[in-house]
């Protein structure tokens, strides 16, 4: 299967009072055709602006793509003037973004927000009731004056997926698509999603903190930490091997009804700011396993098997479970 | 600091000093009439010009910031005296009491505002007091609805209950620990009120009913620049330019204002 | 909406109870009495003449008295006659409120013509200089006193340069003209009137529109729209523009007391035979008839204005459903 999207290098600022820094560091990431990807990380540590950079969402007062470059089908969509970005937008990539109320425009009914997804010649008419279906929302079919105030939350990201899907687009990023639906709605959207994955040989972006979900949908699982990324690999091996301190801290801090324990354990510390991180590897103030090299020079990605890398220079050690001594 | 900001402090200041040394500073007496130098033009001896008695136009402007500061000072002083009372009373207590003052706000509001001040103008006699108090007892609605607004969200906080629990009296409580934090929406309201009531007042004062000649008030020299009119432009320029310059520094400042409370 | 508007109207009954009260109490209560002006203009009038006319005019009687024979009165919408010329109030006051309404009218509709632009460019250029230029236009805008700027325009433009009249609302010839030149003579009287009283509401307008604007791009929906390949023409013009929009529609209804206010200074340099220098003669002749009668005409016309702002706003933003 031939790469759908790569990233490579992708270096990101904001703009914080003025000043540029750097929360994106030097990230690659590919994503195959009809692949989900997904994409982790605790709150801050900059994945959803690699999501937004992917078709450059990001206002330029609040920061721009440093460096980098993107390739869609091995064109470099970075340099695309805008009237060619806007060719990709909403019809090659789409977006589902994690507010649905607030993602759409409070004073246009559904219908017209879902047509201006559409190309000009398709016609709306048949289109918009079959996206509808395909969402699951066959009850507002003939009912699509309504407008977003008037849905419950489920639906309002409905019809978000709906709005995105519409164009049949190669390429789907969801940014925390359900953490702010409720706990029964989340599960129902989730399965939609991947029916419609299935379905439309859709390729995703899943973006998320929540590990279970991740691990229940993606193929593979970059997890990301203070602007790179730290562990890559097929899920299988990443949960299993967790050749990173920072994925294993992860995913024992699942809070999880098996094992009965009697504290949860969360990680120590906290995430560093971007505008101080610390020498070398950037999770070694908080790491149980850091030696005196962890200061240095932040080590790059190694491949440990086929498709699997780790940025932890002890990872093979970590790999071969309980035989590692912690300092 | 906001560039703008610090113009505006510039203006204020400036104007304030001339009203404070306005003696020291005015070279004739505002007052001085010279039949032989009416209606000059700007010249070394007069800078802003003479009016129709010869009276030394900028001697008269100078004693003019006086009147224009004093009013638009005490004026808002009355105003936010009464908005904060009320405002206060009717956040606190709440019930019928905020009731029946915010009725009584509402209705003032319903009357333009310069419709009334003329309305009681012409049932007294044009004194300044009399217009200080006027324009302040007109203006205060604003004040009243903000300092209500801070508190109806204040008085919930935990600090006003330990107040109570130790049995602080009400007004205690409203005056020593409402008011104050209640107080920075205010400032900034009270700043572009000062503007508002030096504009009133020279309005006033232009169509003769506010301060009364020979009193000189920017107002009532562009009175007089209008009869003049096409025979002395000095007359309608510098008055107008001490009105305008005036209500911008204060706006300016009142704005600053409003961006520096926006951000804490 | 029907139900709502009647609701309201009905719900305006105590406020304009209120209305009169304050009217009455303002006339009646302050210091000079009705009668000590009659006195003023003819001090020799004598004790008996005084109270002759007191009587005629009822102002002997116990105050409550009077105020509800005054609101029984105004609810049969007599507002009296004028102690100046004797016409009915209502008469005079309802010549010359379409007057005032109309030059109004006419600065709103310039106002909103070019401050929603501006401040609509403004922020979409957040920052940049035209901005910052802009910001500073505004505030001299603010800060202009009309009558200056009046004076000012009718010194340069109808004395000095003598392009358009500085007087009245029609020229002596008036009768002699044919309907157009009518309709020019009229209009070249109210532009100076007209772009004065806008001048300080554009200055309000321009800034208002800039916030909302602002306010409204940071939303997620203006991500989504771009999001979605929208070209940024139609992200800014109608994803953006129809919200901030919405707030501005209540502009008309609620900047009727000011307008109403300002239009004293215009029309008393202008000499426009409007509502405001009405007010202002009646107050100098101490026509109380007619400054109660305006002050309670005007305060109506703010309450009513009110309402429009509410149902207009109502209209327009689907999230809004009236009670």
């Amino acid at each position: 299967m031939t790469m759908l999207l790569e990233i490579r290098d992708l270096k990101v600022n904001y703009n914080v009072d003025g000043h540029p820094i750097e929360v994106v560091r030097g990230l690659d990431l590919g994503i195959k055709k009809g692949e989900c990807i997904g994409l982790v990380g605790e709150s801050g540590c900059g994945k959803t602006t690699v999501g937004l950079s992917i078709t450059r969402l990001i206002p330029e007062q609040k920061g721009g793509i440093a460096s980098g470059r993107i390739l869609l089908e091995d064109r470099d969509i970075l340099s695309l003037d805008s009237e060619g970005l806007r060719k990709i937008r909403g019809k090659r990539i789409s977006y589902v973004f994690q507010e649905p109320f607030s993602s759409l425009n409070p004073v246009f009914t559904i219908y017209e927000q879902l047509k201006e997804a559409l190309p000009k010649e398709v016609d709306a008419r048949q289109s918009i009731p079959e996206a509808l279906n395909n969402v699951g929302l066959g009850n507002i079919v003939g009912k699509e004056k309504l407008y977003p105030h008037e849905l419950s939350g489920g639906m309002q990201q409905r019809v978000m997926i709906a709005m995105a899907i519409i164009s049949r687009p190669d390429l789907l990023i969801l940014d925390e698509p359900t953490t702010a639906l409720d706990v029964t709605v989340q599960s129902q959207i989730l399965e939609l999603i991947m029916g419609l994955k299935n379905r439309m040989d859709l390729a995703i972006l899943f973006i998320s903190h929540d590990l279970r979900i991740i691990f229940k949908f993606a193929d593979r699982v970059n997890v990301m930490y203070a602007g790179r990324i730290v562990e890559v690999g097929p899920k299988e091996k990443i949960f299993s091997h967790r050749a990173h301190p920072y994925t294993r801290g992860l995913v024992d801090s699942i809070p999880s009804f098996e094992h009965r324990k009697k504290r949860f354990n969360a990680i120590e510390g906290r995430t560093p700011s971007f505008s101080d991180l610390p020498k070398g590897c950037k999770f070694h103030p908080r790491c149980k396993f850091r030696v005196d090299s962890c200061t240095g020079r932040e080590p790059d990605l190694q491949e440990l098997s086929s498709g699997h890398f780790s940025r932890c220079i002890r990872a093979k050690e970590l790999m071969s479970n309980g035989a590692i001594k912690s300092t | 600091m906001n560039k703008l900001v610090f113009l505006g402090i510039i203006i204020v200041s400036f104007f304030a000093i001339l009203a404070i040394f306005a003696p020291l500073i005015a070279p004739y007496d505002p007052g001085q009439i010279d039949i032989e130098n009416v209606l000059t033009s700007p010249s070394k001896d007069h800078i802003f010009g003479t009016d129709s008695l010869g009276r030394d136009l900028f001697s008269r402007m100078v004693y003019g910031t006086r009147i224009s500061l004093l009013v638009g000072l005490i004026a808002v002083g009355i105003s936010a005296i009464i908005g904060i009372l009320l405002g206060s009373i009717a956040g606190y207590y709440g019930r019928w009491v905020d009731v029946v003052i915010m009725r009584f706000v509402d209705i003032m509001l319903c009357f333009p505002t310069f419709f009334l001040i003329l309305a009681v103008i012409a049932l007294l006699e044009p004194s300044i007091i009399n217009i200080m108090v006027i324009i302040g007892v007109t203006s205060w609605m604003g004040v009243a609805r903000l300092i209500r607004a801070e508190i109806l969200s204040l008085k919930e906080r935990d600090f006003i209950y330990a107040e109570r629990a130790i049995g602080a009296s009400d007004a205690r409580i409203i005056s020593r620990h409402l008011i104050p934090n209640a107080i920075a929406p205010v400032l900034v309201s009270i700043t572009l009120g000062i503007a508002a009531a030096i504009l009133v007042e020279s309005s006033l004062s232009f169509l003769g009913i506010g301060v009364q000649p020979p009193t000189p008030s920017w107002g009532n020299i562009l009175s007089e620049g209008k009869s003049v009119m096409g025979a002395a432009w000095w007359m309608l320029l510098f008055p107008g330019m001490a009105i305008f310059v005036t209500v911008m520094g204060y706006n300016l400042l009142g704005e600053g204002l409003r961006e520096k409370f926006l951000k804490t | 909406m029907i139900k709502y508007i009647i609701r309201r109207l009905i719900g305006l009954i105590p406020l304009l109870l209120g209305i009169t009260v304050i009217t009455f109490a303002v006339i009646h209560l302050a210091p000079g009495s009705p009668t000590d002006l009659e006195e003023q203009f003819n001090p020799k009038v004598s004790l008996e003449v005084r109270q002759r006319i007191a009587h005629l005019y009822g102002l002997d009687k116990p105050l409550h008295v009077q105020y509800t024979d005054w609101l029984g009165r105004l609810l049969r919408l007599d507002f009296g006659i004028s102690f100046v010329d004797s016409r009915p109030v209502i008469e005079k006051i309802g010549e010359r409120i379409p007057i005032t309404l109309g030059i109004n009218l006419a600065s709103i509709i310039l106002i909103l013509l070019i401050g929603i632009p501006i401040g609509v460019s403004s922020a979409v250029k957040e920052g940049a200089f035209y901005d910052r230029f802009m910001t500073v236009f505004v505030f001299i805008g603010f800060a202009m006193p009309t009558f200056w700027l009046s004076l000012i325009l009718m010194d340069l433009i109808g004395v000095r340069w003598g392009l358009l009249p500085i007087s009245g609302i029609k020229s002596l010839e008036f009768d002699k003209f044919s309907f157009f030149e009518k309709i020019i003579d009229i209009a070249r009287h109210l532009t100076l009137p007209i772009f004065v009283s806008a001048f300080g509401g554009l200055a309000g307008i321009s800034r208002y529109m800039r916030s909302n604007m602002v306010h409204v791009l940071k939303q997620d929906y203006i991500r989504t729209a771009r999001a979605k390949g929208l070209k940024e023409k139609d992200v800014i013009y109608k994803h953006a523009l129809k919200n901030a929009l919405l707030p501005v529609v209540t502009i008309l209804g609620l900047s009727i007391p000011g307008l109403i206010g300002g239009s004293v200074i215009f029309e008393s340099i202008f000499s426009i035979p409007g509502m405001g220098r009405l007010f202002y003669e009646s107050v100098m002749a101490r026509d109380y008839p007619v400054i109660m009668g305006g002050l309670v005409i005007t305060a109506i016309l703010t309450l009513l204005g009110n309402l429009l702002a509410d149902v207009s706003y109502a209209a327009v933003d689907p999230r809004i459903k009236l009670e």
